[in-house]
């Protein structure tokens, strides 16, 4: 018989398996909460910033609050050249856009007939641009150059929301998908300066990020060359590009500079990520809490093994064995359970991506189709750390019986 | 290599020790000899195998293994003596039970790369071959006291120390004990220290040592 095989044999009998398998049953929910707890918030946070929208996930939009000075001079706030340049020196801000407005008249119309659910409508509008740096450009034919005849226009989801559940309805008119208004174009009369030009517009995506109407950039600056007066001035709203725009810090620094964010979904997605970290910081304290209750569970069973085959082990010790050889059958076996633990844990974590992913796609989010790497990550550095300390556990509990 | 214990006492015997014992004097036991101990019960003689295995370091003054203070060992230094240097009989032999006999030699063998022929042998000397299937629960006091000392001869040595290795045996099987623990001590040059001997029984060529 080798030395090894009876030392399994001694510790074999040495203990109950039960409440090894408790204890291994308590890693591996431990180390499922934490990396579930991670996975989780990654798959929530990805889903908060990809949504679809021709503005990326990384931009929001601020204007000053309107203040009744403001309403007595007819004027909103404007961002000077240095509020702007001191904004984009903001942590966690990269990069700071400025609106530019129309400075002539607008005019869309709709003729009846054009299509045949659009009942006839003539109206004056606004347009505004941001950079282009700012607008996924490849996407759905944005741009304009001199020349081009029609010009692709972004305008808000809520107008469209507007116009089916309030107007539509109460009128008796047909409602109108996002598509099928895509696909139609529109009569857009510019003039003003003396001159006077007709385009023909062009939905080419729908925001939820900003109040606006907004057109290429160069459109923009052509039309306000042609047919604009001089009277430009500092812009009354910037677009910035922000690491995460979510952060609770960014939102609360803006809010302490009296900015507001455009839109309430940013403001709402910052809550629901605070609301996040939140949990996710209660999920992993008790999936700590989890794993060191567990990792003692472990040691004990491993020590109490240890204690109850002394003698023998002692007296393989005399027999000529080191301490590190009477330890290593042991390690073996806790590391390969140790294994089987994390093993559990990581099926649990990629069964629960799975159905986090398939659970949204059914309710129409994008998501990401590979795990998160920090939930991996977190395992990766788990197990060893568990690994290391249930060893020298090990090593100390079998140093200890050999020297009686 | 030299065993050397330069005013080693005992704590269990520190104030109690005789004035001509080797507490007091001083001993060295060198490769190649054989010594027996002589002891009144309780003087310490299973204290003096143990601290010569390293199993006991309760005790003031020096153990030196070939000129090296023993306290410097680390427990796999004296795995490895032990396995390869200091081949024992402890009094209370320390068989495991549970198994056969041939497995608790082979578990030694294992460690010390001893063939089983060899061992084997050893055991048919002794009359204990028909029994190294059994448990080693079920056999007689001396028929362990003989599975311990196959298991002890399985091994390269350079000292073969025996605590009692007889006190179970009639005087027939202690002759053969005895006759087999020299022949392999002379084949491997190694020293013998046993105790447990009456001075009549014990052969003229060991040298008596006083505790």
């Amino acid at each position: 018989m080798k030395t090894e095989q009876f030392v399994l044999k001694v510790l074999a009998e040495a203990g109950k398996k039960r409440s090894l398998w408790l204890a291994l049953a308590g890693a591996a929910a431990g180390l499922f909460l934490l990396s579930g707890a991670m996975q989780t918030t990654a798959t929530f946070r990805s889903v908060m910033n990809r949504q679809k929208d021709l503005l990326g996930g990384d931009f929001l939009v601020i204007n000053k609050k309107v203040s009744l000075l403001n309403t007595l001079s007819g004027r909103p706030g404007s961002f000077d050249e240095a509020e702007q340049k001191e904004i984009g020196k903001w942590p966690g801000i990269g990069a700071v856009g400025a609106f530019s407005g129309n400075r002539f008249k607008v005019r869309a119309s709709f003729r009846a007939g054009m299509q045949a659910s659009m009942p006839g409508l003539s109206t004056d509008m606004f347009l505004e641009s941001v950079p282009d740096d700012f607008i996924d450009t490849d996407k759905e034919g944005w741009g304009w150059e001199e020349g081009d005849d029609e010009i692709p226009l972004i305008i808000p989801a809520d107008y469209l929301k507007l116009y089916n559940f309030g107007f539509a309805q109460g009128q008796g008119l047909p409602l109108v998908p996002e598509s099928v208004l895509q696909s139609v174009s529109f009569d857009l009369a510019v003039y003003g300066n003396g001159k006077s030009a007709a385009f023909r517009g062009r939905i080419a995506g729908f925001t939820n990020r900003i109040q606006s109407v907004l057109v290429p950039q160069e459109f923009m600056d052509y039309a306000n060359g042609q047919f604009g007066d001089e009277t430009g001035g500092n812009p009354g709203r910037l677009i910035l590009r922000a690491d995460d725009p979510s952060d609770p810090a960014l939102t609360q620094r803006f809010t302490e500079a009296g900015y507001e964010m455009a839109g309430g979904d940013r403001l709402r997605t910052s809550r629901i990520n605070s609301l996040l970290l939140l949990m996710m910081g209660a999920v992993l304290s008790l999936a700590l809490l989890m794993i060191v209750l567990a990792l003692l569970g472990i040691v004990q069973f491993a020590q109490i093994l240890v204690y109850r085959s002394a003698r023998d082990l002692q007296v393989l010790y005399l027999l000529g064995c080191t301490p590190a050889q009477l330890a290593a059958p042991l390690k073996r076996r806790f590391t390969v359970q140790l294994g089987l633990a994390a093993g559990v844990a990581l099926g649990l974590t990629l069964a629960l991506h799975l159905l986090l992913n398939i659970g949204l796609q059914q309710k129409g989010f994008e998501t990401q189709a590979l795990p998160s790497w920090e939930a991996f990550g977190l395992l990766a550095l788990a197990v060893p750390l568990l690994g290391i300390l249930l060893r020298r556990a090990i090593s100390q509990a079998v140093k200890e019986a050999c020297s009686g | 290599m030299m065993l050397t214990f330069e005013r080693l006492v005992p704590a269990p015997l520190e104030g109690n020790t005789a004035p001509d014992s080797i507490w007091q004097t001083g001993v060295s036991f060198s490769q190649g000899k054989l010594y027996s101990v002589y002891a009144p019960s309780g003087k310490g003689k299973s204290t003096l195998m143990h601290i010569l295995l390293g199993i006991r370091r309760d005790f003031s003054g020096v153990y030196a293994i070939h000129g090296k203070d023993s306290a410097a060992y680390t427990p796999d230094d004296w795995a490895g003596l032990r396995r390869d240097r200091l081949a024992s009989v402890y009094q209370d032999l320390k068989l495991f039970p549970q198994i056969s006999a041939a497995e608790n030699i082979a578990i030694k063998a294992s460690l010390t790369g001893f063939s089983s022929s060899r061992w084997r042998a050893m055991a048919e000397r002794l009359g204990i071959a028909n029994l190294l299937e059994r448990p080693c629960r079920t056999l007689s006091m001396g028929q362990q006291q003989r599975v311990a000392i196959v298991r002890a001869l399985s091994q390269p040595f350079q000292y073969l120390l025996m605590d009692e290795p007889v006190s179970h045996l009639d005087r027939e099987n202690a002759r053969l004990v005895i006759d087999l623990a020299l022949e392999e001590a002379a084949t491997q040059g190694a020293a013998v220290l046993l105790t447990g001997l009456n001075v009549q029984d014990t052969p003229a060529q060991f040298q008596p040592v006083q505790i």
